[in-house]
């Protein structure tokens, strides 16, 4: 059976635009709605075993010299527009999402009408025709109160609908990251199953995050000390997908901070032992285990299927690579770390951590300057490459000291930080700060403010969001670089 | 093993190169770069400091190249004449004349291997590449470096 696009991923700010577009816009008398509104949004497919997702990129509006009609009830664009459009998704590879307003609808279940019907049953089949795999055509019809949103699946060449809309990002320095408008053709109604394993926490959760959580999918990277906190809470949590990825066996060296695992384990690949732990404490959780760096092809085709990424690793390689997966994939990374500082003449040890939120429109760990450069340089760097720089004294560092009453502390604000990206609606108080610090010498946790760079280059403006399978992660050692030609020394040879 | 394919990736790097390419050419004249990967940048004459047995040398930058890479992933070294000396006669510190197993090429015609970090690097949005680093700032680090020929020959 052919996978179904089940979700469209947009960043707030595409989102905020979108919207602003399509329903902010020339009120005419006795339609308080005003005109249609259209427009397209470029996007890149992320397509995973499970399930595919169409990611914004680039929104754009069609302005009155970009239509041949619009009305308070009608909308068509002209072909200049349409042809521009097509014509970057046929040089660039982008994917189309045409979207257009219904302004006179206030219901609840905006749908498409049937004039939209009829001009997508005659337009997707022909457009799947002129763009080859992998293009994908989706349609959004957007009401004052809810939205709607079917896709041409080629397979069946049929119009399938999608199950939601999701916005990734903040709105401001206090708005929730990780918000879902049902389509409304999708819409199922919520059953709740009596669950007397969560009962305890449903009061303090509550039904609609108990049930977010049981829904969703959480890529857990690093299972370290952090990590194996992490994954383990989540499962207690009632996380209904976990996806454990870790490329490292468990070592005597680990044993006393890796919750969980004791000396029969050492040896064994750590995904394994948190996957086969969590099995029996929470059997109702599914395990995916990876055994396998981030960059690896399998980590990546689980970890971008997941709707949040907790970052519990302890290299910069791996925290950059989790921030550009992030930020193309629009997909909410909760980031954890820990530090020890080891006290010198007669001081107590510097103890702390932070947790923090990257997604589009916050800002991420490079424009927060948590990446420290070099080391991510040296730990993407390719295997002979490493080896070389460690030959001539670079990239060699000594093992940090590690404590598990840290890493406790942290992870649980981490995972308290999770379940609240799935509490969080836009009319919730309790939003998730952006960046928390933890000062365990002070005995205390404390939000910080994270400023946003419209500059970044990766958080950007200009940068990687919504780039998704366009331009997917990959290792340096895993191409082969071109030759580079001895044009330069002609003369020497 | 794929090759680099020119995925969107790969696009956007030679984009920037190619408009790094163009401010650094009004610079230093002839400015190159791997026009198929974006794996190297070239300038044929960068002007260097006095004290040195050559008013120019060749730097060959090599730009990361896997994904995430360049800009977030800064450039570290770049290749240059294997026979840069100080009037003294003294050669460089941080230079090596064993590149890596897969640079063998570079050895072969008379380059050496030379490391410098950019410290704090934050690389510049692709709408202004003067605001931030970029292989700009890199090439004025080379530039600083050299004028400072006694610590980089590593004299005392």
């Amino acid at each position: 059976m052919a996978r179904e696009v089940d979700d469209i991923v947009l960043s707030s700010t595409l989102w905020s635009e979108l919207r602003s577009h399509l329903l902010s816009a020339n009120t005419k008398a006795g339609h308080p709605g005003g005109n249609e509104q259209m427009a397209f949004i470029l996007a890149a497919p992320n397509v995973s075993a499970s399930r595919i997702r169409l990611v914004g990129h680039e929104l754009l509006r069609a302005h009155p010299p970009d239509l041949d009609h619009q009305s308070p009830s009608a909308i068509s664009p002209n072909g200049q527009f349409v042809a521009t459009a097509l014509t970057r998704c046929r040089r660039e590879g982008w994917s189309l999402i045409e979207v257009h307003s219904h302004p006179f609808d206030s219901a609840s279940h905006t749908t498409f009408s049937g004039i939209d019907w009829s001009n997508d049953r005659m337009k997707m089949p022909r457009l799947a025709s002129m763009l080859p795999e992998p293009f994908y055509h989706a349609t959004m019809v957007v009401g004052q109160n809810s939205l709607d949103a079917h896709y041409y699946q080629r397979a069946a060449s049929a119009i399938r609908p999608v199950k939601q809309v999701t916005i990734v990002g903040g709105f401001s320095d206090d708005s929730p990251v990780l918000h879902h408008f049902p389509a409304s053709s999708s819409a199922a109604a919520s059953v709740l199953t009596q669950d007397a394993r969560h009962s305890r926490q449903l009061p303090l959760l509550g039904v609609a995050t108990q049930e977010a959580l049981s829904k969703a999918r959480v890529a857990v990277v690093g299972l370290g000390g952090l990590g194996s906190f992490v994954a383990l809470e989540l499962a207690y949590l009632g996380v209904g997908h976990l996806i454990l990825i870790d490329p490292d066996r468990i070592e005597l060296s680990n044993l006393n901070r890796l919750i969980g695992a004791g000396p029969d384990d050492v040896g064994r690949y750590k995904v394994d032992v948190f996957r086969d732990l969590i099995e029996r404490l929470a059997p109702g959780v599914a395990v995916t285990a990876v055994a396998a760096p981030l960059l690896d092809n399998e980590a990546l085709h689980h970890a971008k299927a997941a709707d949040v990424l907790l970052g519990c690793v302890d290299t910069h390689g791996a925290r950059l690579s989790l921030n550009h997966l992030s930020i193309r994939y629009l997909i909410p990374l909760i980031d954890a770390g820990t530090g020890a500082r080891l006290g010198t003449d007669g001081l107590d040890a510097k103890l702390g951590g932070q947790v923090q939120v990257v997604a589009p429109g916050v800002g991420c760990l490079e424009c927060r300057g948590f990446i420290h450069p070099q080391r991510a340089a040296y730990d993407l760097a390719p295997p002979e490459m490493q080896e070389y720089e460690r030959d001539h004294g670079y990239g060699t560092e000594e093992a940090r000291p590690s404590v598990m009453f840290l890493n406790g502390v942290v992870a649980s604000m981490q995972v308290a930080e999770t379940a609240r990206t799935f509490t969080a609606t836009s009319a919730s108080k309790d939003v998730t700060p952006k960046l928390v610090i933890y000062d365990a010498n002070a005995r205390r946790a404390f939000p910080a403010a994270v400023s946003y760079s419209p500059e970044c280059a990766t958080c950007g403006t200009h940068g990687v969001t919504g780039l998704a399978d366009l331009a997917p992660l990959q290792a340096a050692f895993q191409v082969a670089p071109t030759a580079r030609p001895a044009f330069a020394r002609a003369s020497l040879s | 093993m794929p090759s680099i394919t020119n995925d969107l990736e790969t696009r956007r790097r030679l984009s920037r190169l190619k408009t790094e390419a163009l401010l650094l050419s009004r610079r230093f004249g002839d400015a190159r770069f791997d026009t198929e990967s974006g794996t190297w940048f070239y300038i044929e004459r960068f002007p260097i400091a006095s004290g040195w047995n050559k008013a120019h040398i060749e730097v060959l930058i090599d730009i990361p190249y896997g994904t995430p890479g360049y800009p977030s992933v800064p450039p570290e070294w770049f290749w240059t004449d294997h026979d840069l000396r100080t009037n003294e006669g003294q050669s460089l510190n941080h230079f090596f004349t064993r590149g890596p197993s897969t640079d063998r090429e570079h050895l072969d015609h008379g380059w050496g291997h030379f490391c410098v970090h950019l410290i704090g690097w934050r690389p510049a949005g692709g709408a202004d590449l003067l605001r931030g680093h970029s292989l700009i700032t890199y090439l004025d680090l080379i530039a600083a470096i050299f004028r400072d020929q006694r610590t980089l020959s590593g004299a005392r």
